[in-house]
């Protein structure tokens, strides 16, 4: 979309009018994205994402690096966690910022770049369309990027998982993109603070009779997504997490 | 003898923690002060514990001992790990309510970028100047 040998002044212009022109399609919704020590690469991502979007809610999550100057700098609201917390309260945090601040539809966004603006807008008009409570965004109906042999084992493993333990029929597990109504997200309430939210949101959509579907995105690993994403070894991690949670109940 | 005394004097500094602790929460009172009574008077007889050891089928009163030390220890580790869960959910509703009070209240934290950029300065000046300050410190040393 962008043409980036056009001038500043150019550029600002141009971008005003598509704003004008999809903000129409993602008004009411807000896109959470939770970061830490996204320095390198979350300026770009709100950039992207404020393309589509007009709101856009940064959840620094305790960074050490500059990840929140650089979000509010490149547009977004921000909201700073006075100490690390982990993704999920990080979400938790943004989602709860959305809809004090009025949000009608909240998007969750990863902030290393492996998403797209457009799937996220792709993910609401479908959520919108078909009257459904949670869009999830699905890699495995639409396209990767670059993705390892073994992530592609192991997310099979987790999916397989996912359903046993909430009878829930998706076909893609720990995707952070996702499509939440006003209603649903106000309903939803994640505990779990580090990357065991991503199957704690789904049992809970299962758990509360939500209505939900999914919609092909696109995932592009690149080397930066896989550096400061999870390695597979946090699939135990999770594994524990979430098996330590139903002792816990 | 002298790990009887030793013992003894352990014993009494868990069965102090366990009156202090009566208030609190009275069953890990009770079960402190019991099991520091019972060590007690073990350390000082230990055929008798040697006797409830044979009793429920194990050789020594020793062995006895530490396999209830063994058991007691997971138990309290395990009631550590709820309560540190505890603790992190609280540490984490307090985080989520200081960080969004935060933003609600500052609007430098959450608004565009441009009312933020008028009040800082420039990174030049904020880079360069404590360096300038300290590089002669350095040379003096």
């Amino acid at each position: 979309m962008a043409d980036h040998s056009a001038s500043g002044k150019a550029t600002e212009d141009r971008t005003h009018e598509s704003e004008d022109r999809t903000h129409e399609s993602s008004e009411g919704a807000v896109v959470v994205v939770p970061a830490y020590n996204e320095a390198r690469g979350i300026g770009e991502v709100v950039a992207r994402v404020r393309d589509r979007f007009a709101r856009v809610v940064v959840v620094d999550d305790g960074s050490s690096d500059d990840t929140a100057q650089i979000a509010r700098a490149a547009g977004a609201e921000v909201i700073r966690h006075p100490v690390n917390l982990g993704q999920g309260a990080a979400l938790q945090t943004g989602i709860r910022w959305a809809l004090q601040t009025g949000a009608r539809w909240i998007v969750t966004f990863d902030a290393d770049g492996q998403h797209d603006p457009d799937d996220a807008l792709r993910l609401l008009r479908q959520a919108r369309e078909r009257g459904l409570d949670v869009c999830f965004g699905s890699r495995f109906l639409g396209s990767t990027e670059g993705m390892p042999k073994s992530r592609r084992l192991l997310l099979r493993l987790a999916l397989l998982f996912q359903r046993v333990t909430t009878g829930m029929k998706l076909s893609d597990v720990h995707n952070g993109l996702r499509a939440l109504s006003r209603d649903a997200a106000g309903r939803i309430d994640l505990r779990q603070n580090r990357m065991a939210h991503a199957s704690e949101l789904v049992a809970q959509v299962a758990a509360l009779g939500l209505k939900f579907g999914e919609a092909p995105v696109t995932i592009r690993y690149s080397e930066y997504s896989l550096a400061k994403g999870q390695s597979s070894l946090g699939a135990v991690q999770i594994l524990f997490d979430l098996l330590l949670a139903r002792l816990g109940r | 003898m002298i790990v009887s005394a030793l013992l003894t004097m352990f014993m009494l500094a868990s069965l102090g923690v366990g009156l202090v602790m009566r208030r609190r929460s009275p069953a890990v009172s009770l079960g402190l002060i019991v099991v520091s009574l019972a060590g007690i008077w073990f350390s000082w007889m230990p055929n008798q514990l040697t006797a409830v050891a044979n009793a429920l089928g194990v050789g020594r009163g020793a062995d006895l001992a530490l396999y209830l030390w063994v058991s007691i220890s997971f138990l309290a580790l395990a009631g550590l790990a709820l309560q540190l869960r505890h603790v992190q959910r609280q540490l984490t509703l307090l985080a989520r309510e200081f960080a969004i009070s935060r933003a609600l209240a500052g609007p430098e934290e959450s608004a565009p970028a441009g009312a933020r950029a008028m009040t800082e300065p420039p990174p030049g000046d904020a880079a360069g100047a404590p360096t300038a300050d300290d590089a002669p410190m350095d040379g003096v040393r």
